[in-house]
């Protein structure tokens, strides 16, 4: 079975590259780091894309506005067009935003917090996680621990925005309870309305395995240190649905 | 917080690095790349609006405060200037600098405002907005109202959830805390 290929976007600032390369790999896929100096042409080559957390050009301006400007984002954009998978975990998700691959949805300054915040949350999949990529081998209702860590992770957007985003089932992710960031409908995944392109502010990769989780649930406490834990799934769907997009030999 | 009135007394702050501007450098950079090419300076500065209930404190007591209040105003690394609704033009200066003001939708400012007309005293503090100011420049003049705008679109605002005016630039009175406010109030234009 090939392991499809996907490239971990780094730009100046990135810092969540390593781990996320690592759960790419560990759920099947060949994942290997982008460089932002790279020839972005070179991106063409990939089957899919995450775009990791971090603060790409030291959020200069607001959020992701810079990296969203650049050619490695356009490239993407144009094959995410052609419906190849793209993940963008918090700074990234950002960027997917600040680009406009989301509709007119933004990433604005967590409220009421007004301020960068860091803490575990339960993220939950929401009614009809077959719409995205990156859900579509999840139930609906199935938990996940993720690591939240941003200042500027409230997604809001007109509230005709979130109606349409709601009707169309975008948001495929969302915290249990209220969000701390004050998303606009709890969200904290958004994907676009083909499916193919997911936004997620809290961070799934350093939630992967046992030993990332355990300290919150003692009951990974004596398992497997390595031991995929919820939030590892987001890279098991993506590694499934690239795997079903193969061409056939 | 109480919403502010148009008899309130409203002052508006400009806070500017002194040290090099990082963000816009960037910016420059950035414009440069997405095509214009005769963009030689950028310039940024934080600006808030504040509303006093009248009678408003003296001016001068208003700006040493502000002078003296470290979540706005760092006198090891910023400037301050100011311009208060006695002495605006509802034109700005009249001149060709333009300056676009960019403003998050929904920005909020009550623990500010309590903070400020708390521990700092800044009496009678009513309410406040932040934004942040550019103002871009080709071979040493103004950029034109239509680039700064195309700026903003382009770059500098997210129509998503924020809000952008472009505007004569105003002439502000540019404070210097360290020497006391009252004895440094020589008009001058922050550029």
């Amino acid at each position: 079975m090939r392991r499809p290929t996907v490239a971990v976007v780094v730009f100046p600032g990135t810092n969540s590259e390593a781990e996320t390369v690592d759960a790419c790999r560990d759920a099947g896929m060949q994942a290997r780091l982008f460089w932002w100096s790279e020839d972005p042409e070179l991106l063409r080559t990939f089957d899919g894309y995450v775009l990791a957390g971090g603060f790409a050009h030291e959020d200069r301006v607001r959020a992701g506005a810079i990296a969203a400007k650049s050619p490695i984002v356009a490239v993407i954009k144009e094959e995410a067009g052609k419906g190849k998978l793209v993940l963008g975990l918090c700074n990234g998700a950002q960027v997917l935003a600040e680009a406009g691959m989301l509709g007119p949805v933004a990433l604005a300054q967590n409220l009421p917090a007004h301020h960068f915040q860091g803490l575990m949350v339960e993220v939950v999949v929401d009614r009809e996680p077959q719409r995205c990529a990156f859900t579509s081998c999840l139930e609906p209702g199935h938990a996940m621990a993720m690591a939240l860590a941003h200042g500027e992770g409230r997604f809001t957007g007109t509230p005709a925005t979130f109606e349409q985003l709601e009707e169309h089932a975008q948001i495929v992710l969302r915290y249990a309870g209220a969000a701390p960031n004050g998303a606009e409908h709890r969200a904290a995944g958004i994907c676009n309305d083909e499916g193919n392109v997911l936004a997620l502010m809290p961070h799934p990769e350093r939630a992967a395995w046992a030993f990332n989780v355990a300290f919150d649930d003692p009951a990974l406490r004596g398992v497997d240190p390595n031991k995929p834990a919820a939030a590892h799934s987001i890279f098991a769907c993506m590694a499934a649905a690239l795997r079903a997009t193969e061409p056939s030999p | 917080m109480s919403a502010s009135s148009p008899q309130d007394f409203e002052l508006e702050i400009a806070v500017d690095l002194i040290v090099p501007d990082n963000t816009a450098f960037t910016v420059l950079v950035a414009l440069r790349e997405l095509g214009y090419a005769a963009l030689e300076r950028v310039e940024r500065a934080q600006i808030v609006r504040l509303w006093f209930a009248q009678p408003a404190p003296p001016l001068d007591e208003l700006v040493a405060k502000i002078g003296h209040a470290e979540v706005l105003f760092n006198p090891n690394k910023h400037r301050l200037s100011y311009v208060s609704s006695r002495e605006r033009s509802p034109h700005g200066d009249g001149g060709t600098h333009w300056e676009a003001v960019v403003e998050d939708r929904d920005d909020a400012t009550s623990g500010l405002v309590a903070l400020l007309a708390g521990p700092f005293g800044l009496r009678g503090l009513r309410s406040l907005t932040r934004g942040v100011a550019w103002r871009l420049f080709e071979a040493g003049t103004p950029a034109s109202r239509e680039r700064v705008e195309w700026a903003c679109r382009e770059l500098l605002a997210n129509p998503n959830s924020q809000v952008f005016r472009v505007r004569h630039m105003p002439a502000r009175v540019v404070a210097h805390a360290d020497e006391g406010i009252a004895g440094a109030r020589a008009k001058e234009n922050t550029q």
